[in-house]
């Protein structure tokens, strides 16, 4: 061979071997990925990491180059342990994002199982999962995208047996809660547990935020209000309303989660939660150094106020600090008021009976199968208190609409009620009609309303007002609900 | 100076306004306020005794404050939903 073909031979081959080098580094790299084992099987225990793994930089590569978090603010998520109360509307939208995020350890809270009802907007829960607990369909869901994060079941109600128990073991909480009972519970352990609260909450249109405890300095001990400073007392009994009853949007509840776990990073990847717990490891403590960008001082309290229809839909709302007379954070001016770890309150008592609560006697209740047999006769009128909303969707044939807000303002039984059922009673034959308006005596008026709480309250105002005092005023138990099951006609929703 | 204020109604106390908003005549002390609701809607005493009050995004308390005319009061009752 000529020197030139040799030439033209050793650079192709030297190509070649380039090319062949390059494939094969590419080769090793996809396969150090998909060997590496994920962190959480291989211990139960969380314990500080001083670094990430190749797939952690890669997989959180997009928030790690932000300088809010950088690699400090990323081995705090990581060495950070979050409860999340609550994995509902709230939880499901703050639990996807924190595992997302790469927080360590996530404990999942809930007692309760996956109903179709919950799936418009629970996103991390499948009709796989309905008559299974939540936690468990949560952590199915989070483990798949993120095996990495250590999940912990916590498939229990919370209560003040369990409340600071649990907490304890966590360096930060969410409240995605759905009652006042279990907000002022969370907010009081948080307390004496020494524990920051990120707390929403949402219904219809609306949704709040405020976090609860907040590390306000780096002063020792200085805090933001808790949920007491905020709301010292407790809504009325009849105004709390569940999504269930008020109904929500999807989205204006996933909003508030998503804000939730926003809320939750910032506050992790500052290192403001470092004054609360001893770093693991020397590393984690130089990680603490600065590096991340943050509010160079500390943020006044505010609650977050979210009014999807309105003009201008988000508004921050400027609190004062603790209360100093906090019966929770401050110090009440008498010392016996002091809530500690063996005074937590009865929260039922606080906050008032449950939401099915029985108020009428056994005899001035019906059934549905009776109700249903007595419809159309002459001398019975049913009136049904549900909005005209809830009306509109479904209702017992020859039911009249008195929605039970017209029954709320005032305070007494509305106009709208008594012409209801004198309209009634004039439809009725004429000859066995009594004197007009007041109906015939025997004349029983029987109120409805979708599940046996409201009609309660509308049947007991009536029967105290004299007007009625020659009728038989009864309720429907389990109301609407009961009626689409036993009798048919209308539909459950 | 007299002119009106915006009051802003949210959550349980349109059960008992029947709106989510109104302007009232100012000034006004924050307690007569409160009195002036319950007199207008009975019953709505409850509700706002359970929710926080803002004057122009500020958290208020002080029953004495004056609401001067253009301030924009809320009454902001706690949802407990989620």
């Amino acid at each position: 061979m000529s020197d030139t073909t040799n030439h033209q031979r050793i650079i192709a081959l030297e190509a070649e071997n380039a090319a062949l080098k390059a494939r094969i580094a590419s080769l090793e790299a996809r396969l150090q990925l998909n060997s590496a084992p994920p962190q959480s099987l291989t211990h139960t225990t969380p314990t500080a990491t001083p670094e990430l793994s190749a797939e952690e930089y890669l997989r959180y590569g997009r928030q790690l180059i932000m300088p809010q978090i950088g690699l400090p603010g990323q081995l705090r998520l990581k060495n950070t342990r979050v409860l999340i109360i609550g994995i509902g509307g709230l939880g499901c939208p703050a639990a996807s994002y924190l595992s997302s995020a790469g927080v360590g350890t996530l404990g999942l809270l809930d007692h309760d199982l996956v109903e179709l009802s919950n799936l418009h907007r629970q996103i991390l829960h499948t009709l796989a999962y309905i008559g299974r607990p939540k936690v468990l369909s949560a952590i199915d869901r989070l483990r798949a995208a993120n095996p990495n994060v250590t999940y912990i079941p916590h498939i229990t109600a919370l209560d003040k047996e369990n409340a600071l128990e649990i907490i304890q073991n966590y360096d930060l909480v969410l409240d995605c809660t759905d009652h006042p009972r279990v907000r002022y519970l969370v907010s009081d352990a948080a307390v004496i547990a020494g524990k920051t609260v990120v707390s929403a909450s949402a219904l219809k249109t609306e949704g709040q935020l405020v976090v609860v405890n907040k590390p306000t300095s780096s002063e020792e001990g200085g805090r933001g209000p808790c949920y007491r400073c905020y709301w010292p007392r407790p809504p009325p009994t009849e105004s709390v309303v569940s999504c269930g009853e008020g109904g929500v949007l999807g989205p204006v509840v996933g909003v508030m989660g998503v804000l939730q776990a926003l809320e939750a990073v910032k506050i992790i990847s500052s290192g403001a939660l470092e004054g609360q717990r001893a770093p693991a490891s020397a590393n984690e403590a130089a990680a603490g150094s600065p590096g991340t960008e943050g509010p160079s001082k500390p943020e006044p309290a505010s609650m977050l106020f979210f009014s999807s229809y309105s003009p201008t839909p988000f508004k921050t709302l400027r609190m004062k600090g603790r209360r100093a007379d906090c019966i929770s954070c401050g110090t009440p001016s008498d010392p016996a008021l002091k809530i500690t770890a063996s005074t937590i309150p009865d929260y039922d008592n606080f906050c008032g009976p449950g939401p099915d609560a029985v108020l009428l006697d056994p005899k001035d209740r019906r059934t549905v199968m009776e109700v249903g047999e007595m419809i159309g006769r002459e001398n019975v009128v049913v009136v049904d208190t549900r909005d005209e909303t809830q009306f509109g969707i479904t209702s017992v044939g020859g039911s009249r609409n008195v929605p039970f807000v017209l029954w709320q303002r005032g305070g007494k039984v509305p106009e709208e009620f008594w012409r209801a059922v004198e309209e009634e009673g004039n439809s009725a034959d004429p000859q066995e009609e009594g004197e007009k308006g007041k109906g015939t005596k025997g004349k029983e008026v029987v109120i409805l309303c979708r599940r046996g709480n409201d009609s309660q309250e509308a049947a007991k105002m009536v029967m105290e007002d004299p007007r009625a005092r020659d009728w038989k005023v009864t309720d429907v138990v389990g109301g609407i609900g009961e009626w689409a099951r036993k009798v048919g006609g209308v539909v459950e929703y | 100076m007299a002119g009106n204020f915006k009051i802003l109604y949210f959550a349980a106390t349109t059960i008992y306004t029947g709106k989510d908003s109104e302007s009232l005549s100012a000034p006004m002390k924050l307690g007569e306020m409160y009195e002036l609701l319950e007199q207008k809607y009975p019953g709505i005493k409850g509700v706002i005794q359970g929710s926080m009050c803002t004057v122009n995004l500020d958290y208020v308390e002080d029953h004495e404050l004056v609401i001067e005319a253009g301030d924009e009061v809320a009454i902001i009752p706690p949802v407990s939903a989620g």
